[in-house]
Protein backbone atom coordinates (compact mmCIF):
# COMPACT_ATOMS: atom_id res chain seq x y z
CA UNK A 1 0.00 0.00 0.00
CA UNK A 2 1.07 3.16 -0.18
CA UNK A 3 2.50 4.58 2.81
CA UNK A 4 2.31 8.10 4.11
CA UNK A 5 5.25 10.04 6.56
CA UNK A 6 4.14 10.81 10.04
CA UNK A 7 5.63 12.69 12.86
CA UNK A 8 4.50 11.79 16.32
CA UNK A 9 5.34 13.33 19.24
CA UNK A 10 3.96 10.93 22.54
CA UNK A 11 4.36 13.07 25.96
CA UNK A 12 5.48 10.05 28.62
CA UNK A 13 4.72 9.52 32.45
CA UNK A 14 7.63 11.76 33.97
CA UNK A 15 8.03 8.81 37.07
CA UNK A 16 8.71 5.88 34.73
CA UNK A 17 10.78 7.85 32.07
CA UNK A 18 13.12 8.70 34.29
CA UNK A 19 13.41 5.86 35.95
CA UNK A 20 13.70 3.50 32.63
CA UNK A 21 13.18 5.67 29.50
CA UNK A 22 14.17 2.65 27.06
CA UNK A 23 11.52 0.18 28.49
CA UNK A 24 9.18 3.01 28.41
CA UNK A 25 9.95 4.43 24.83
CA UNK A 26 9.80 0.49 24.10
CA UNK A 27 6.73 0.40 24.37
CA UNK A 28 5.53 3.45 21.57
CA UNK A 29 7.77 2.05 19.63
CA UNK A 30 6.33 -1.77 19.90
CA UNK A 31 2.81 -0.12 19.66
CA UNK A 32 3.90 1.69 16.11
CA UNK A 33 5.39 -1.78 15.39
CA UNK A 34 2.46 -3.61 15.69
CA UNK A 35 0.35 -1.64 13.09
CA UNK A 36 3.02 -2.24 10.17
CA UNK A 37 4.73 1.25 11.15
CA UNK A 38 8.36 1.57 10.38
CA UNK A 39 10.58 3.76 12.63
CA UNK A 40 12.89 6.31 10.47
CA UNK A 41 13.76 8.21 13.61
CA UNK A 42 13.25 8.31 17.39
CA UNK A 43 14.61 10.71 20.03
CA UNK A 44 14.18 11.59 23.11
CA UNK A 45 13.02 15.79 22.76
CA UNK A 46 13.10 16.99 26.49
CA UNK A 47 12.01 16.36 29.80
CA UNK A 48 10.27 19.51 30.81
CA UNK A 49 7.66 20.75 33.34
CA UNK A 50 4.41 20.94 31.64
CA UNK A 51 2.20 24.36 30.62
CA UNK A 52 -0.60 22.90 32.67
CA UNK A 53 -1.36 19.67 34.39
CA UNK A 54 -2.54 16.27 32.32
CA UNK A 55 -3.89 13.82 34.40
CA UNK A 56 -2.63 15.07 37.54
CA UNK A 57 1.52 15.13 36.27
CA UNK A 58 3.35 18.57 36.34
CA UNK A 59 6.18 17.28 34.35
CA UNK A 60 6.27 14.60 31.46
CA UNK A 61 9.34 13.51 29.18
CA UNK A 62 8.65 14.00 25.44
CA UNK A 63 9.58 11.49 22.65
CA UNK A 64 9.60 12.16 18.96
CA UNK A 65 9.62 9.56 16.33
CA UNK A 66 9.33 9.85 12.97
CA UNK A 67 7.82 6.94 11.00
CA UNK A 68 6.32 5.86 7.76
CA UNK A 69 2.96 3.76 7.99
CA UNK A 70 -0.39 2.68 6.35
CA UNK A 71 -2.65 6.03 7.02
CA UNK A 72 -5.76 3.22 7.36
CA UNK A 73 -3.69 2.32 10.67
CA UNK A 74 -3.37 5.79 12.46
CA UNK A 75 -7.02 5.47 13.88
CA UNK A 76 -6.13 2.00 15.45
CA UNK A 77 -2.59 3.30 16.61
CA UNK A 78 -4.38 6.32 18.26
CA UNK A 79 -6.67 3.83 20.36
CA UNK A 80 -3.71 1.89 21.74
CA UNK A 81 -1.83 4.69 22.46
CA UNK A 82 -4.99 6.34 24.59
CA UNK A 83 -5.04 2.72 26.22
CA UNK A 84 -1.85 2.51 27.33
CA UNK A 85 -1.22 4.54 30.77
CA UNK A 86 2.56 5.86 30.70
CA UNK A 87 1.74 7.82 27.63
CA UNK A 88 -0.38 11.29 28.89
CA UNK A 89 -0.61 12.75 25.51
CA UNK A 90 0.27 11.68 22.19
CA UNK A 91 -0.15 14.00 18.72
CA UNK A 92 0.60 12.67 15.10
CA UNK A 93 1.00 14.99 12.05
CA UNK A 94 1.11 14.37 8.35
CA UNK A 95 4.39 15.22 6.95
CA UNK A 96 4.23 16.25 3.05
CA UNK A 97 7.77 15.84 2.46
CA UNK A 98 10.10 12.68 2.92
CA UNK A 99 11.05 12.45 6.65
CA UNK A 100 14.84 13.61 6.16
CA UNK A 101 14.27 16.37 3.90
CA UNK A 102 11.78 17.27 6.48
CA UNK A 103 14.26 17.05 9.38
CA UNK A 104 16.71 18.78 7.56
CA UNK A 105 14.97 22.22 6.74
CA UNK A 106 12.92 21.95 9.91
CA UNK A 107 16.43 22.24 11.83
CA UNK A 108 17.56 24.45 9.46
CA UNK A 109 14.49 26.83 9.84
CA UNK A 110 14.96 27.34 12.93
CA UNK A 111 18.24 28.03 13.02
CA UNK A 112 17.81 30.84 10.29
CA UNK A 113 14.39 32.67 13.13
CA UNK A 114 16.41 32.05 15.39
CA UNK A 115 19.21 34.41 13.97
CA UNK A 116 17.14 36.80 12.68
CA UNK A 117 15.80 37.05 15.98
CA UNK A 118 19.70 38.09 17.60
CA UNK A 119 20.27 40.24 14.50
CA UNK A 120 16.99 42.03 15.33
CA UNK A 121 16.71 41.75 19.00
CA UNK A 122 17.02 45.22 20.03
CA UNK A 123 13.64 46.40 19.49
CA UNK A 124 12.47 49.92 19.67
CA UNK A 125 13.72 53.49 18.07
CA UNK A 126 17.13 53.86 18.36
CA UNK A 127 18.66 50.70 19.03
CA UNK A 128 22.96 50.15 18.81
CA UNK A 129 22.83 54.01 18.24
CA UNK A 130 21.96 54.65 21.40
CA UNK A 131 24.10 52.16 23.26
CA UNK A 132 27.19 53.54 21.87
CA UNK A 133 26.00 57.44 23.33
CA UNK A 134 25.72 55.93 26.28
CA UNK A 135 29.12 54.05 26.11
CA UNK A 136 30.97 57.11 25.34
CA UNK A 137 29.39 59.05 28.23
CA UNK A 138 30.48 56.37 30.33
CA UNK A 139 28.28 54.84 32.86
CA UNK A 140 24.72 56.24 33.21
CA UNK A 141 23.83 57.95 36.37
CA UNK A 142 21.96 56.21 39.46
CA UNK A 143 18.72 56.53 39.34
CA UNK A 144 17.62 54.26 41.71
CA UNK A 145 18.88 55.75 44.88
CA UNK A 146 17.19 58.88 43.79
CA UNK A 147 13.25 58.36 43.49
CA UNK A 148 13.43 56.20 46.30
CA UNK A 149 12.46 59.31 48.36
CA UNK A 150 10.31 61.85 47.00
CA UNK A 151 11.58 64.91 49.30
CA UNK A 152 15.01 65.20 48.83
CA UNK A 153 15.22 64.25 45.43
CA UNK A 154 17.21 67.49 45.01
CA UNK A 155 20.56 66.14 47.24
CA UNK A 156 21.13 62.73 45.91
CA UNK A 157 21.32 64.52 42.22
CA UNK A 158 23.90 66.94 43.08
CA UNK A 159 25.99 64.09 44.33
CA UNK A 160 26.07 62.55 41.44
CA UNK A 161 27.24 65.21 39.13
CA UNK A 162 30.75 66.12 40.32
CA UNK A 163 31.04 62.28 40.39
CA UNK A 164 30.22 61.91 36.87
CA UNK A 165 32.49 65.15 35.69
CA UNK A 166 35.21 63.77 37.92
CA UNK A 167 35.19 60.15 35.72
CA UNK A 168 35.00 61.90 32.29
CA UNK A 169 39.14 63.64 32.77
CA UNK A 170 39.97 60.16 33.22
CA UNK A 171 38.31 58.83 30.82
CA UNK A 172 40.34 61.08 28.28
CA UNK A 173 43.10 60.24 30.26
CA UNK A 174 43.26 56.97 29.15
CA UNK A 175 44.99 57.77 26.06
CA UNK A 176 48.31 58.90 27.12
CA UNK A 177 48.48 57.16 30.46
CA UNK A 178 47.05 53.54 29.82
CA UNK A 179 48.49 52.25 33.39
CA UNK A 180 47.14 54.92 35.46
CA UNK A 181 43.98 55.56 33.69
CA UNK A 182 42.41 52.63 34.46
CA UNK A 183 43.53 53.09 38.66
CA UNK A 184 41.38 56.36 38.57
CA UNK A 185 37.86 54.90 36.63
CA UNK A 186 37.99 52.42 39.30
CA UNK A 187 38.27 54.73 42.31
CA UNK A 188 35.71 57.09 40.44
CA UNK A 189 33.09 55.13 40.55
CA UNK A 190 33.50 53.72 43.59
CA UNK A 191 33.79 57.60 45.32
CA UNK A 192 30.72 58.04 43.32
CA UNK A 193 28.84 55.18 45.37
CA UNK A 194 29.99 56.35 48.18
CA UNK A 195 28.34 59.53 48.19
CA UNK A 196 25.01 58.13 46.87
CA UNK A 197 25.14 56.31 49.52
CA UNK A 198 26.34 58.65 52.21
CA UNK A 199 23.03 61.03 50.46
CA UNK A 200 20.24 58.22 50.77
CA UNK A 201 21.51 57.20 54.53
CA UNK A 202 21.18 60.73 55.40
CA UNK A 203 18.00 61.25 53.23
CA UNK A 204 16.74 58.45 55.53
CA UNK A 205 17.78 59.58 58.99
CA UNK A 206 15.98 63.05 57.89
CA UNK A 207 12.26 61.02 57.07
CA UNK B 1 26.23 68.79 1.69
CA UNK B 2 26.14 68.51 5.30
CA UNK B 3 22.57 68.02 5.77
CA UNK B 4 22.20 65.96 2.26
CA UNK B 5 24.65 63.61 4.11
CA UNK B 6 22.32 63.66 7.28
CA UNK B 7 19.39 63.15 5.62
CA UNK B 8 21.08 60.37 3.77
CA UNK B 9 22.18 58.32 6.86
CA UNK B 10 18.47 59.36 8.33
CA UNK B 11 16.63 57.31 5.47
CA UNK B 12 19.02 54.37 5.93
CA UNK B 13 18.12 53.94 9.79
CA UNK B 14 14.32 54.41 8.92
CA UNK B 15 14.54 51.34 6.21
CA UNK B 16 16.58 49.68 8.93
CA UNK B 17 14.04 50.37 11.09
CA UNK B 18 10.73 49.47 8.78
CA UNK B 19 12.41 46.59 8.42
CA UNK B 20 12.67 45.47 11.66
CA UNK B 21 9.17 45.78 12.24
CA UNK B 22 8.18 43.56 9.46
CA UNK B 23 7.05 40.09 9.52
CA UNK B 24 10.26 37.61 10.92
CA UNK B 25 9.28 34.81 8.71
CA UNK B 26 9.24 36.54 5.75
CA UNK B 27 12.49 38.02 6.55
CA UNK B 28 14.05 34.88 8.26
CA UNK B 29 12.83 33.20 4.52
CA UNK B 30 10.80 30.35 6.05
CA UNK B 31 8.31 27.51 4.42
CA UNK B 32 7.00 26.25 7.62
CA UNK B 33 6.48 27.23 11.65
CA UNK B 34 7.25 24.43 13.97
CA UNK B 35 5.27 23.94 17.10
CA UNK B 36 8.49 22.59 18.62
CA UNK B 37 9.87 25.94 18.45
CA UNK B 38 8.94 27.33 21.49
CA UNK B 39 11.75 30.33 21.69
CA UNK B 40 9.99 31.65 18.86
CA UNK B 41 6.51 31.04 19.51
CA UNK B 42 6.95 32.76 22.93
CA UNK B 43 7.62 35.95 21.23
CA UNK B 44 4.33 35.58 19.41
CA UNK B 45 2.81 35.31 22.57
CA UNK B 46 1.69 37.17 25.69
CA UNK B 47 2.45 36.85 29.05
CA UNK B 48 -1.24 35.47 29.15
CA UNK B 49 -0.53 32.80 26.42
CA UNK B 50 -2.90 35.02 24.33
CA UNK B 51 -1.61 35.23 20.50
CA UNK B 52 -0.61 38.90 19.32
CA UNK B 53 -2.45 40.16 16.68
CA UNK B 54 -0.97 41.12 12.94
CA UNK B 55 -1.00 44.83 13.83
CA UNK B 56 1.33 44.09 16.98
CA UNK B 57 3.94 42.17 15.29
CA UNK B 58 4.05 43.03 11.57
CA UNK B 59 3.11 39.01 10.84
CA UNK B 60 2.09 38.48 7.21
CA UNK B 61 -1.41 36.93 6.79
CA UNK B 62 0.23 33.96 5.19
CA UNK B 63 2.39 32.79 8.06
CA UNK B 64 -0.12 34.41 11.19
CA UNK B 65 -2.39 32.00 9.94
CA UNK B 66 0.50 29.20 10.18
CA UNK B 67 1.55 30.67 13.45
CA UNK B 68 -1.78 29.81 14.66
CA UNK B 69 -1.54 26.36 13.88
CA UNK B 70 1.84 25.97 15.38
CA UNK B 71 0.64 27.51 18.34
CA UNK B 72 -2.46 25.49 18.92
CA UNK B 73 -0.19 22.80 18.43
CA UNK B 74 2.19 23.53 20.95
CA UNK B 75 -1.13 23.93 23.49
CA UNK B 76 -2.71 20.41 22.85
CA UNK B 77 1.28 19.12 23.58
CA UNK B 78 1.41 21.45 27.00
CA UNK B 79 4.41 23.58 25.65
CA UNK B 80 2.58 26.86 25.66
CA UNK B 81 -0.29 27.60 28.03
CA UNK B 82 -3.93 27.74 27.30
CA UNK B 83 -4.54 30.52 29.75
CA UNK B 84 -1.27 32.31 31.58
CA UNK B 85 -0.17 31.94 35.14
Amino acid sequence: MSNRNYEAMFILDNNAASADFEGTSAQVDEILQKHGATIVQKEKWDERKLAYEIKGHRRGTYYLTYFSADPDMIRKIDEDVHLNEMILRHMVLTLERPIDEHIATQAAERELLAEDSRKNSLGGWGGRRGDRDRDRRGPPPRRDAAPADDAPAGAPAKADAPAAKAEAPAAKAEAPAPEAAPAKADAAPEAKQDETKTAATEAGAES
Amino acid sequence: MASNTKLKNLRKLLKKQSERNKCRFTRARVYEIDYKDIGTLQKMVSQQGKMYGRKRTGTRSHFQRKLKIAVKRARFMALLPYVGR
